[in-house]
């Protein structure tokens, strides 16, 4: 094989180097040489330092190596960690402008059994070595004749091979250059490994950076959908003569499925609904959008409830579509206090006065968006001065604490009971309240609404 | 959200465990359209250890019922807890929704409605 061929040659040369250095200088002159070496050591480790850019460090590992050992030319191949591929990249262009990569299997070429073993080798003849990829040769478009390759370690991983090609003026590299090369591929390590480190921590603050991005995109549009959202409801609180509203919504994300309405119809009466869209976030949040321009427009003092919802039923059932609402609409009297509602799948509500905190159980009927022909039917009820009616979504009754318990309609009803005599404001405000200390920071799976009517 | 398929001669059986709620949403949703694909038509559910169901859970069953009325075929509901139930009948499905105390009725149920 050539390499023992070469190595036989070089020794024969070491031999002869030794010689020649003994007999003219003795041991001063291998320890100027020594320092020398030290010193041209030092000089590539800090040209190598120079620069953390992967184009320019590269490009500095090749100067230097040709330089320090004389070669017509030099590669640094790296290895790719995922992989265990080498590549490395070839200048096309006439300066250099454009790069092509070439890569290599894991233990292909000289390259690739120096990055698998670990070891450096020395070649005179590389032409006539077997381990020798054409491939590569062919691509780079330089004939090689001699070379050495040394592994490039940062502890037990290898980074890459550090080449160098064709020494200059003919002829093989020498045992003591194969050294110098092993010795410039430690700085060599250091250097690629922190550049290695700083391509990771510029990959990371890019990824930081554009998911930071799509975030704040992202929370700008939903803080504009909640306001388009709250936009359809009506205040917060209302009143008219014999009667004071108050009402609230805390969705569980920044939009929410949860609704509430109300609206004077002329004569004394007054429109209340409310209800919960079968979903969360942005597609619950433009159902209810789309629900609420539904309810102004059907809302007629000439309908029944159970019309207007049948009505709103028929606009928006769909054959495709499972999204449904569960809504309570009713229409009271003012003067009389009778109220006539409909019950479209919607959690009871409660009427609260000298009897304590009642469910209402009246005709069930169907949540609205199911069947376009689905029927509607009303109820009945005559509030007395001093009654509240309390509508709520299931969030409210399904508030979870620590222990993954529900609020639950006994807790509601038990704490409704002690509201009686209280203003509609401070029922909303003290059931809130409560259901906050409940959930004790646990965090809220459903929107919840909340609507309380004083009547009288 | 757990479940398993079992085949008792012309109706697929489907037991559902744990939580129909929005989380398990889109995976039951996804397994009954497959077999619904597949050319499933009489399918039971067995409901005996489904704890909670959500209003996202009802799309479900929603889903199932509204996919047998539209393709034909036939399902049914049986064994329902009564926190289930209850959930069924205050949001009103019930009315719409096939349930059945036993699964033989339920069986029975889907058999009669799949002929003729």
């Amino acid at each position: 094989m050539s390499l023992h061929k070469g190595r036989a040659k070089m020794s024969r040369k070491a031999w002869l180097s030794t010689a020649l250095a003994g007999a003219a200088a003795g041991a001063g002159m291998l320890l100027a040489r020594e320092r020398r070496r030290s010193s041209q050591l030092l000089a590539i480790s800090l040209r190598l330092n120079s620069t953390l850019r992967r184009g320019e460090l590269l490009q500095i590992i090749m100067e230097t190596a040709e330089e320090a050992l004389d070669a017509e030319a030099s590669s640094i191949i790296m290895v790719d960690a995922s992989t265990g591929e080498l590549y490395f990249e070839v200048a096309t262009g006439e300066r250099g402008g454009e790069v092509k990569q070439i890569r290599l299997q894991p233990g292909e070429g000289i390259a690739g059994s120096v990055a698998a073993s670990g070891q450096s080798v020395r070649i005179a003849d590389a032409a006539r070595d077997a381990r020798w990829s054409s491939r590569v040769s062919n691509r780079v478009g330089m004939p090689t004749r001699s070379m050495l390759c040394v592994p490039v370690r940062s502890g037990e991983r290898t980074l890459g091979v550090l080449q160098v090609i064709n020494r200059k003026g003919g002829g093989a590299f020498s045992q003591a250059q194969l050294r110098l090369l092993e010795d410039i591929a430690a700085p060599v390590a250091i250097a690629l490994e922190n550049m290695l480190l700083y391509e990771a921590l510029e990959q990371s603050m890019l990824q930081l950076r554009e998911t930071t991005a799509a975030k704040e995109r992202l929370e700008s549009e939903l803080k504009i959908a909640r306001e388009i959202q709250s936009s359809y409801l009506p205040g917060s609180s209302w009143r008219m003569p014999g009667v004071e509203l108050n009402a609230s919504l805390e969705p569980a994300r920044e939009v929410g499925g949860d609704f509430y309405h109300y609206q004077e119809l002329g004569d004394g009466r007054l429109l209340i609904c409310l209800g919960d869209v079968s979903d969360k976030g942005m597609p619950a949040a433009l159902f209810m959008s789309g629900l609420m321009i539904w309810i102004r427009a059907k809302a007629n003092g000439s309908l029944k409830p159970s019309q207007i919802v049948a009505h709103i039923n028929r606009e928006i059932s769909s054959e495709e579509s499972t999204m449904f609402a569960t809504m309570f609409l009713g229409i009271l009297d003012t003067a009389s206090g009778e109220l006539q509602y409909c019950d479209a799948g919607h959690c009871p509500a409660y009427v609260v006065g000298q009897q304590g905190a009642n469910a209402l159980t009246g005709h069930k009927n169907l949540p609205i968006g199911i069947f376009a022909d689905a029927d509607y039917a009303d109820n009945h009820i005559r509030l007395s001065a001093g009654e509240s009616l309390v509508l709520y979504t299931d969030g409210i009754t399904e508030a979870e604490d620590s222990a993954g318990h529900w609020f639950g309609a006994e807790r509601l009803a038990e704490q409704l009971s002690h509201s009686v005599g209280c203003s509609a404001e401070e029922i909303v405000f003290r059931l809130s309240e409560t259901i906050e200390l409940f959930a004790a920071g646990m965090p809220q799976h459903d929107d919840q609404a909340l609507m309380v009517l004083n009547y009288g | 959200m757990e479940m398993t398929v079992q085949q008792i001669e012309e109706v697929t059986v489907v037991t559902w465990r744990g939580r129909l709620d929005s989380a398990s949403m889109a995976q039951t949703e996804q397994a009954f359209l497959r077999l619904w694909d597949e050319g499933c038509r009489r399918i039971v559910f067995r409901l005996d250890e489904l704890e909670y169901v959500s209003s996202a859970g009802l799309r479900v069953m929603l889903l199932t019922v509204k996919k047998s009325r539209a393709d034909g075929g036939s399902v049914g509901f049986c064994l329902l807890r009564d926190t289930v139930r209850e959930v069924l009948d205050i949001s009103g499905f019930a009315q719409i929704f096939p349930l059945f105390d036993t699964l033989e009725a339920a069986l029975a149920h889907v058999s009669a409605q799949g002929e003729g």
